[in-house]
């Protein structure tokens, strides 16, 4: 506003420049290409978000490719720290989905809420827990839960992917609460 | 007593799962979650088999009220029922193993097909001859597991129980009448589960010192009949 008294504008039409300055730097970003996508924390939070869902959606579709999941990660070297294993290209990813697959026949995962800080420049911290359900080939009922850490790199001209999982295995505790603590 | 801030889904209701697919707009995208129901399994349903805790517990041995070392896996064909605690714990450890108690005399003659195994998180105070003795007193034929440091950590962290020694507590009860304040200065916060095993050692249910004996009977006898 000190700029736009300095011009000596009422304070009406002061306004109506302000309003129009602030469309049309709308426009001019509206205008840079639908693809680019604004880098507002808000939106970019709810990307990473869609990239977790997506993640655990392809797990538990038995009629999606794994190799699906691939295109959810970051180029090679990622590092992927679930079952106890660690993962760190496209075959070992594919090797370990199969398996999963081949285990588990029907699987699902609940996940409760995600939080998302940024990391460092071009990078974000996701954080959350799940539970897995899944019946194996005899018919029998498996449940786990685990807590997961993502890296997301997050570029806000492009899509986010997955650079580092890390997964910490927990108890399951259907109905019962938290894990007390006694003395 | 103290607990982590965790809420958990009600046992027993249905949850939605299956991610239908994403819609996307210019300026945001909305995950749309419905679809497929998966009926859940509680910890004591009578109509499902208890389900699998993939990836808790394992196989250990370790010394023993026995004067031996125990195994997990000599248990096998056996339900099991496991506890972290230690001898001088003042609430906790010993209402647990009296629920327990109350639990193995009401199975009858079935009891012979379950075994309770006290793991202690207090190795350097409890030892094989001061677990028989304490075990005893609810029911002879508990099982007490001690060892190293090390061991007994190696066991807690198969089955995921936190368990930390608290310094400078003054403690004074009566099972450690007579022996002198620095001995027991101390308390340890541990996990309170009860692990309840199948007889192929793979823990198919977590009960509290508070969980309804009725339902952890329904629980033992249905991994009793598997």
């Amino acid at each position: 506003m000190s700029s736009i008294r300095a011009l000596r504008l009422t304070p009406l039409l002061a306004t109506l420049v302000a309003l129009g300055a602030g469309l049309g730097a709308n426009a001019a970003r509206a205008s840079a290409g639908s693809e680019a996508l604004e880098a507002a924390p808000p939106e970019l939070e709810a990307r990473i978000e869609a990239l977790i869902q997506r993640w655990f959606a392809l797990l538990g579709d038995s009629t999606a490719e794994a190799s699906s999941l691939s295109e959810l990660l970051a180029e090679p070297p990622f590092e992927l720290l679930i079952d106890g294993r660690v993962l760190r290209d496209r075959s070992e990813l594919l090797a370990w989905a199969s398996a999963l697959r081949a285990t588990y026949p029907q699987i699902e995962y609940q996940l409760d809420p995600i939080e998302i800080h940024a990391e460092s420049k071009g990078l974000h911290r996701a954080a959350f827990e799940f539970d897995r359900r899944a019946l194996d080939n005899a018919g029998l009922s498996h449940v786990a839960r685990r807590k997961h850490t993502w890296i997301v790199q997050s570029d806000p001209h492009a899509r986010p992917v997955i650079l580092r999982i890390e997964e910490q295995p927990l108890l399951f505790f259907p109905g019962t609460g938290p894990q007390i603590i006694c003395y | 007593m103290r607990s982590s801030a965790r809420t958990h889904p009600a046992p027993n209701s249905t949850v939605r799962f299956a991610l239908i697919g994403l819609l996307a707009d210019r300026r945001r995208l909305l995950v749309v979650v419905s679809g497929m129901f998966f009926a859940l399994v509680g910890p004591a349903s009578s109509t499902n088999p208890l389900p699998i805790h993939d990836g808790v517990g394992g196989e250990f041995s370790a010394p023993s009220s026995l004067d031996r070392e125990v195994s997990l896996s000599e248990y096998r064909g056996k339900v099991v029922l496991l506890f972290f605690g230690y001898t001088s714990c003042q609430d906790v450890c010993p209402a647990t193993l009296a629920h327990l108690q109350s639990l193995v005399r009401d199975l009858g003659q079935a009891a012979d097909g379950v075994q309770v195994l006290f793991v202690t998180v207090d190795p350097e105070n409890d030892t094989a001859g001061h677990l028989r003795e304490y075990l005893a007193r609810f029911d002879p034929h508990f099982v007490g597991v001690t060892g190293t440091r090390e061991e007994i950590d190696r066991i807690a962290n198969l089955f995921m129980v936190k368990h930390d020694r608290s310094h400078g507590v003054e403690v004074s009860n009566e099972y450690n009448r007579g022996k002198t304040f620095t001995e027991h200065s101390y308390l340890y916060a541990h996990s309170q589960q009860i692990y309840l095993l199948d007889k192929s050692g793979r823990t198919r249910a977590l009960f509290f010192t508070g969980s309804p004996l009725e339902e952890m009977q329904q629980a033992v006898a249905a991994l009793l009949n598997e």
